[in-house]
């Protein structure tokens, strides 16, 4: 069975509708919650907020939006960071510490330390021994970063990771303390940008916290999930249906623009992502669910501030509808473009990958509608009912610990 | 109050909401249940503004949500104040100064309803008040000491409360026991010579213990307690409820 083409013919005026409607007051319920999550920060005097590419571009522009539409004025200076966990992982190269071994061990699990140094180098023409080319392993690896052999690796990293540490004084300006602000999940950035740049006190704002692969969480403490805060599904909580799809919220978000891999070697460092007409590509939206998200904040006004969080509770009523439920409608309107799987690496996942099964989709609910048309609700029912044993078994194990 | 060794006891300082104030049955979700209730009935009578109780209901549970979380993070030994959080609510709804400031009455009228003194514990505290034992309140809260006096003044009259102390004013809560030393240093009394009372096995309990304190934790009534459960219950079956 072929999961490559959506049974129905995608339509961007079906989508924009979806993005206005349904997306929409759920985005304004996060800026309202981003803007009031700043207002109480202490010392606001010496913290910023830095919007993280390529997702907190985009965030950005809904914040923006936000903030012309309703009046109000920021509480905090704010600016685009330019940063990806690959840029996130060099600042603590030089002393490794639990972070990013734990980053590196799970990106690269399987591949070889050769492949982990291509990618926090980004430069192919670096020539490494046959010790390079052994499965990665983190103990061996910072061994053969401190190293004669490593010397080069780290005076490659060390140089890219100087120009994102002044792009970083740059756009906070000096100040001691940051809220990042991206889209989720787990909150890798904040994790190592706490380890390797440890003057600065970190926070993160996402739209989604969650430790859905069960890892350690020090940074928890200094991450808030403004619009999901879970650690998976629930099927009594419809806001954890972006968990379920979480492809969906990464494609209305993360321009195309490719991921932060390196810096220039200006006093104002340019990042790989800023080529010429970036800013204007941030908002291109070929699929129309971004652009229906800003349709709405455009036609938002002071006097409908009290009634966005109902409209946003009536929105995730409905995106939970379209995700764990969906119909023919909901597929056309959400089968979306594979996207880089990140962290150096070019290769794509694919919503629904060509012959795979239905485990291996990024949308399992519309891969059993999408292969089963006429069964399929029954399928989605068995799936649900999973679910909630999961989130049972979950619960209760949370309860005995 | 029986067999509390009160040896070496200069100050008593006690706990106010649910110790010298106890609440009602009504648990935490009903009551900012019933500020939004007052809050919108307040705004259209005094205001001319029509907002629905449920949209202030989910504003003033956000932004006290949204508030802790922010201290929490940047600073746990902090306490968010009364007036920012109101101030911060009216804001985030496009209202002003005004508004923030019927949010803040709304606030007080419905403590002022679902508190009651603590008949006993406060006869107790006069009787060793006029020992020679001197009786302050020491409350983690976003109020200040005025409102939290204003309060007892009214619902406990002739307390023996001498000074009141709160996390909001001290910017120190009780959750981290570092408001204990900022009110030993303003009584100029040391940490030993004061009995706590209270109600929260964290705050009133282990933390003043920590502090160098003697605590004594006090429980509000079983039935009280069920009601509260109840009444917790009942509003997150209502939330599930579609209003019709």
């Amino acid at each position: 069975m072929n999961f490559a083409l959506p049974l129905f013919p995608r339509s961007d005026l079906a989508a924009e509708c979806f993005g206005c409607e349904v997306l929409g007051p759920i985005f304004a319920e996060f800026a309202q919650r981003l803007w009031t999550f700043q207002y109480y920060m202490p010392d606001k005097h010496d913290t910023c907020l830095l919007f993280c590419a390529r997702g907190g571009l985009r965030l950005r522009q809904i914040y923006e939006a936000f903030l012309a539409a309703s009046g109000l004025s920021a509480p905090l200076p704010h600016a685009d960071l330019m940063i990806s966990r690959l840029v996130a992982a060099r600042t603590g190269l030089a002393a490794p510490g639990p972070a990013l071994i734990d980053e590196l061990g799970r990106e690269f699990e399987g591949q070889t330390t050769a492949e982990v140094v291509l990618a926090l180098t980004q430069d192919p023409s670096i020539r490494l021994g046959p010790e390079w080319h052994h499965p990665f392993e983190a103990g061996a690896f910072v061994g053969l970063l401190e190293g004669e052999s490593g010397r080069l690796v780290r005076q490659v990293v060390a140089r890219l990771d100087g120009a994102f540490r002044r792009h970083l004084a740059q756009v906070s300006q000096g100040r001691g303390r940051v809220i990042l602000c991206d889209t989720g999940l787990y909150g890798s950035t904040v994790r190592l940008l706490q380890e390797g740049v440890p003057h600065v006190q970190w926070f993160a704002a996402q739209f989604a916290r969650s430790n859905y692969k069960r890892f350690a969480t020090p940074h928890f403490d200094v991450t808030v999930g403004l619009s999901v805060e879970q650690d998976g599904y629930c099927p009594w909580n419809a806001r954890t249906c972006v968990l379920r799809f979480w492809h969906l919220i990464e494609s209305v978000l993360e321009p195309d623009l490719t991921s932060v891999k390196s810096f220039s070697n200006e006093p104002v460092p340019r990042s790989n992502l800023e080529e010429p007409g970036w800013q204007d590509r941030i908002g291109e939206d070929r699929q129309g669910l971004f652009t229906g998200v800003l349709t709405y904040l455009s036609g938002l006004s002071s006097e409908q501030l009290p009634d966005i969080e109902t409209a946003a509770e009536e929105a995730w009523e409905r995106l939970r509808q379209a995700i764990i439920w969906p119909g023919h409608e909901d597929l056309a309107v959400l089968s979306l473009s594979p996207r880089a799987r990140d962290f150096g690496r070019i290769e794509a996942v694919h919503q629904f990958p060509e012959g795979g099964a239905i485990t291996s989709s990024l949308w399992r609910e519309g891969a059993v509608v999408q292969r089963y048309r006429q069964t399929g609700r029954f399928g989605l029912a068995l799936l649900e009912a999973a679910h909630s044993l999961r989130f049972l078994k979950r619960w209760s194990t949370a309860r005995r610990a | 109050m029986k067999g509390i060794d009160l040896e070496g006891i200069r100050v008593i300082s006690c706990d106010v909401f649910d110790t010298l104030l106890r609440r009602n049955a009504t648990a935490e979700p009903g009551r900012v249940r019933h500020v939004a209730e007052r809050a919108a009935a307040m705004l259209l009578r005094e205001r001319g503004l029509l907002v629905s109780k449920e949209a202030l209901w989910r504003a003033r549970r956000n932004v006290q949500h949204l508030a802790y979380r922010a201290l929490d993070m940047a600073d746990p030994t902090g306490e968010v104040t009364f007036d920012a959080l109101v101030q911060g609510m009216a804001l985030s709804l496009g209202f002003g100064p005004a508004e923030a400031q019927v949010f803040a009455r709304a606030e007080i009228e419905v403590e002022r309803t679902q508190l009651a003194s603590n008949t006993s514990l406060l006869t107790w505290l006069t009787r060793r008040a006029s020992e020679g034992i001197r009786i302050i309140a020491v409350s983690d809260t976003w109020h200040t000491a005025a409102t939290i006096r204003g309060l007892l003044d009214d619902l406990a009259e002739g307390h023996p409360i001498a000074k009141v102390y709160t996390s909001a004013d001290l910017g120190a809560s009780k959750r981290t026991a570092a408001i204990f030393p900022k009110v030993a240093d303003a009584e100029d009394v040391p940490a030993g010579a004061f009995l706590h009372i209270g109600d929260d096995a964290q705050a009133d309990e282990r933390m003043a213990r920590s502090a160098g304190l003697r605590p004594h934790r006090i429980f509000p009534p079983r039935l009280v307690i069920l009601e509260r459960r109840l009444d917790a219950a009942r509003a997150r079956l209502a939330r599930k409820m579609p209003e019709r």
